[in-house]
């Protein structure tokens, strides 16, 4: 089993504290006011090269703006690192750089891979219909022809979220199993293009306003949602709400699942002011 | 905008019963969209996004029905398939849906899953479908995919861009574009949420907005949130705290003002939302003002600052709201006063 760990800014790249991590996962997937810079990718791909780690961008769904920023990434990896892997996190992505760039390593990332991801699901478990919870536990990868469509497209690997409710998806034989990977310990439930949490000093901003651009002060904050019907609070972080599930599926063979994502923190931004005045981590 | 000729403008309304079929046309919708709720999938293999009887017609039956009804008033009816994807057990009920709609000659399918638009693609050629806003189309290159790969013919673009965003969007496509012009917004984007608008009708459990919690929309649900800040600046805590407590879910937006820039850019299909609205009534009220805007910018010959200041009057009037950017659907800075 490979193990790689999730990385969003290049102030938080640091090893994790137990071994066996050979692959950095770096970028974003949820916000494009969050895609890194050149430089910073540079720096990744440093810290990645300097402690023998394999290297995965992972980009956002995105507007034309954030299709820009992109180019600027994918020029650069075309130049330097062609053999770079990336995770797509949006079909038109996976659809440019199928025709533009010559990127062989394609991941099909976790947004476009819908499945039922409401916390509330796992309270209810126990009085659904058999019928139900299998569908609950499946999503659409498990038809065949989605997964003859991607590797047409040239994507390699699957990635998924940990499911509360338990994973039962049949991910093989024909087309043959594609690899896949398992985010954890952190799933997201829902995004949005309308961040709460983002250009807080604009006070007359429409929280139902599309951010076209942003000064990231959601990094700053961290707010927990609890209700009766779910087991953990939902964390909301800047544009994302996510749930924990620290639980590993007992299935992990059987869904093909060669690589494990560790996220040792909530994958967004946060202020680097850890250690300052009120700068604890927030907890998660 | 100098030509005397009408503009070509298409109101899409939604319709959640049979009844509907003659106020919503007489109302001036020019085309119609619905869901079918089929009983025997209602313990957890909806094929439908709104899992609520009353977002639906109830049977194949009824949608024939409807077909006939609505295509004899000269009117398009489509049918939503848009769950956000389907597992293997629910193509059954898939097909048995597609094979109603064939077999009444319904005019589209509004899809949002790729392997229905596989089976569409390979299996029902001849079938024209429309990308559901769930696809989450936010560059050109997204519809370049499903045009080209899927043979989608119109796409409806997700609610979470700009006007500006929209038209570079639509000036590129291959295919017609459709945009919401009025009605509901989520907080979170269609396509990208997996919050669940109902878990299943067969939980057993307190009232919640449809019925029961099980059958609420997850972020409908009541929240004990608390903020914790990192950081120096706290100014910043009560400001998050209070856009949280606002509702996820607003009833109202309104582009009438966004129309002018679409429709000069050439987009011709305004879709309103809300077939899982119980009031008829408002579903009616909406088609209205829509179809009042549409008649007002026919053939306005005036600029877009003109436009604006008239509609801006009409919305008032029609609505008894002052007009507001938070009530914009594609929010323009500097589009309001407030």
């Amino acid at each position: 089993m490979e193990k790689a760990f999730f990385v969003v800014q290049t102030d938080q790249l640091k090893m994790p504290e137990d071994p066996g991590y050979s692959r950095l996962y770096y970028g974003i997937e949820f916000c494009q006011h969050q895609i890194p810079t050149k430089e910073e990718l540079r720096t990744a791909l440093a810290f990645a090269r300097d402690h023998s780690l394999e290297f995965t961008l992972v980009t956002p769904y995105v507007s034309e703006t954030g299709l820009k920023r992109l180019e600027i990434l994918f020029d650069y990896l075309r130049e330097n690192e062609p053999s770079t892997e990336i995770v797509v996190n949006d079909w038109g992505v996976l659809h440019w750089l199928r025709r533009e760039y010559p990127f062989k390593n394609i991941a099909l990332g976790r947004i476009p891979n819908k499945m039922k991801r409401d916390p509330r699901i796992h309270h209810y478990m126990d009085k659904m219909p058999p019928e139900a919870l299998l569908n609950f536990q499946d999503c659409s990868l498990s038809v065949p022809a989605v997964r003859k469509l991607l590797i047409e497209l040239g994507v390699k690997r699957l990635e998924f979220d940990n499911l509360l409710q338990g994973m039962k998806m049949d991910l093989g034989s024909d087309p043959p199993m594609m690899t896949n990977s398992l985010y954890h310990p952190i799933g997201y439930i829902t995004t949005t293009r309308l961040c709460k949490a983002g250009n807080l000093d604009e006070k007359e901003l429409s929280v139902f306003q599309v951010l076209e651009t942003c000064e990231r002060s959601c990094r700053n904050y961290r707010t927990f949602f609890r209700n009766q019907a779910m087991k953990d609070p939902i964390i909301a972080q800047g544009n994302t709400f996510f749930y924990k599930n620290t639980q590993l599926p007992p299935n992990l063979e059987e869904l093909g699942i060669d690589r494990l994502i560790f996220e040792p923190e909530v994958p967004m931004m946060l202020s680097p002011s850890e250690g300052k005045a009120g700068g604890a981590p927030p907890p998660w | 905008m100098t030509e005397q000729q009408p503009r070509e403008i298409n109101i899409v309304s939604p319709m959640a019963s049979l009844k509907e079929v003659d106020p919503l046309i007489d109302a001036g919708a020019n085309e119609l969209y619905c869901g079918i709720q089929l009983k025997e999938t209602e313990q957890g293999l909806v094929v439908n996004r709104r899992p609520y009887a009353i977002a639906n017609l109830q049977s194949l039956e009824d949608f024939k029905e409807a077909v006939k009804r609505v295509h004899a008033r000269g009117v398009k009816l489509h049918l939503t398939l848009n769950s956000l994807y389907y597992t293997p057990r629910q193509y059954p009920y898939l097909e048995r849906s597609i094979e109603a709609f064939l077999e009444a000659r319904a005019d589209a399918l509004i899809v949002s899953d790729v392997g229905l638009l596989l089976l569409l693609r390979d299996k029902y050629p001849g079938i024209r479908v429309h990308l559901s806003t769930t696809l989450s189309a936010f560059n050109i290159h997204t519809v370049r995919f499903f045009a080209e790969e899927l043979k989608v013919k119109r796409v409806i673009l997700p609610r979470h861009m700009s006007e500006t965003e929209i038209i570079n969007v639509f000036k590129e496509s291959p295919v017609e574009t459709e945009v919401f012009l009025l009605g509901q917004r989520c907080i979170n984007d269609d396509g990208q949420c997996t919050f669940e608008h109902g878990i299943g009708n067969f939980c057993e459990d307190g009232p919640g907005q449809h019925g029961k919690v099980s059958e609420t929309v997850g972020c409908y649900l009541n929240y004990n949130y608390f903020t914790a800040m990192r950081g120096e600046n706290s100014s910043g805590r009560k400001i998050v705290e209070k856009r949280y407590s606002l509702p996820t879910m607003a009833p109202f937006f309104c582009a009438f003002c966004a129309m002018y820039g679409f429709v000069k850019a050439g987009i011709k299909y305004f879709k309103l939302p809300g077939r899982e609205d119980p009031d008829v009534q408002s579903r009616l009220r909406f088609l209205k003002a829509a179809v009042g805007a549409k008649h007002m910018l026919l053939y306005f010959e005036g600029n877009r600052f003109h436009f604006t200041r008239e509609v801006k009057k009409y919305f008032m009037k029609t609505f008894e709201l002052q007009c507001s950017s938070s009530l914009c659907y594609y929010a323009m800075k500097g589009n309001h006063e407030d």
